[in-house]
């Protein structure tokens, strides 16, 4: 008799799920059957230059290689900020950050103590990467990077 | 184990429900092909299993929303209508005598109906019509639909709650004759 009991409430509580949504239906199909169409952007990142803050330093792109070349003033030198990498999607990406061999590093944030080449951005963030360079002062330098994504 | 109005107005969603969706799928179609609107049509992007369609542009969207819109209002207020003109003329309880006679003769008793017939079935229809000036006033606040059609879904709506319930009364009074 108990089992029974307990087999009707859950029988008309699935029922009147049934009709909750069946009477949902209409207006859910009505918000989602059309959209318009937004800009999408399919770039995983952006990257702003901020080189011209810094003297003698110039910036170079060729597709997803980036080349930055400064002189260099005092044997270790950290510049920070010198391009921003924006995530311009709708959710967090993870970036990593390959430099090319040489005593010139490139890293994510703010803290050359401790430089970091894996980061994951939350949507809509911008992330500053900062040069470490150790070589002797006035000696031209450059560094060679991509950015990956995962 | 089911109760049974609930398996009722289940019974009497189904019909409703569909329409709803055909309303608002011809009302796209006929705003989107009388009024040349560009539009694009992309698969399994709705529930991962249905077409959704995609405008070019933000006045051709507003367009094909608000023609959409008002044919599912349109229906969902023809069914309302259609069960009231049945719970006041044909109502099994208060049906007029020479018309039930007419009816018989005519063979057409099919169109009398029972109380617990009529007002599940009203109920469902007006659940939906109650729903859809909802939505239409939703649609409004967030800039899509045009308020007028809001303003014109509100009266109608009202109207024909006031109507049913006038019907209802009517019921009340009778069975409390008997």
């Amino acid at each position: 008799m108990k089992k029974n009991y307990i087999s009707s409430i859950t029988l008309n509580f699935l029922a009147t799920i049934i009709l909750v949504v069946l009477i949902a239906l209409p207006f859910y199909f009505a918000k989602n059957i059309s959209k318009v169409a937004g800009i999408k952007s399919e770039t995983p990142f952006l990257v702003v230059s901020q080189v011209d803050k810094f003297p003698q330093m110039f910036f170079g792109q060729e597709g997803n290689r980036y080349e930055i070349s400064f002189t260099n003033q005092f044997p270790s030198q950290a510049y920070l900020a010198v391009i921003i990498i924006n995530n311009p999607t709708n959710e967090a990406k993870s970036y990593n950050l390959q430099t090319s061999n040489g005593s010139t590093k490139v890293f994510f944030g703010e803290d050359y103590q401790n430089p970091i080449t894996q980061i994951k951005a939350p949507a809509g963030s911008s992330i500053p990467v900062g040069i470490l360079s150790e070589s002797t002062p006035n000696s031209l330098q450059t560094v060679e990077f991509t950015i990956e994504t995962k | 184990m089911i109760a049974k109005n609930i398996t009722k107005l289940i019974d009497e969603a189904i019909i409703p429900a569909m329409f709803l969706i055909l309303a608002k799928m011809s009302g796209l179609f006929f705003a989107s092909y009388f009024l040349n609107l560009e539009f694009e049509i992309k698969n399994n992007s709705f529930l991962k299993i249905l077409p959704s369609l995609t405008y070019a542009n933000i006045t051709d969207y507003i367009k094909a929303e608000n023609y959409s819109n008002l044919a599912m209002f349109l229906v969902a207020s023809l069914g309302t209508a259609f069960v009231i003109v049945r719970a006041h003329f044909f109502h099994a309880s208060h049906i007029h005598p020479k018309l039930h006679a007419r009816l018989v003769s005519l063979n057409l008793e099919s169109f009398v109906s029972s109380t617990y017939h009529l007002y599940h079935q009203a109920a469902i229809w007006l659940i939906f019509l109650w729903l859809t000036c909802a939505f239409l006033i939703i649609s409004t606040i967030i800039g899509v639909t045009y308020p007028q059609i809001s303003v014109i879904a509100a009266i109608t709506t009202i109207n024909f709650s006031w109507i049913l319930a006038v019907d209802i009364e009517k019921e009340i009074e009778l069975i409390q004759e008997i």
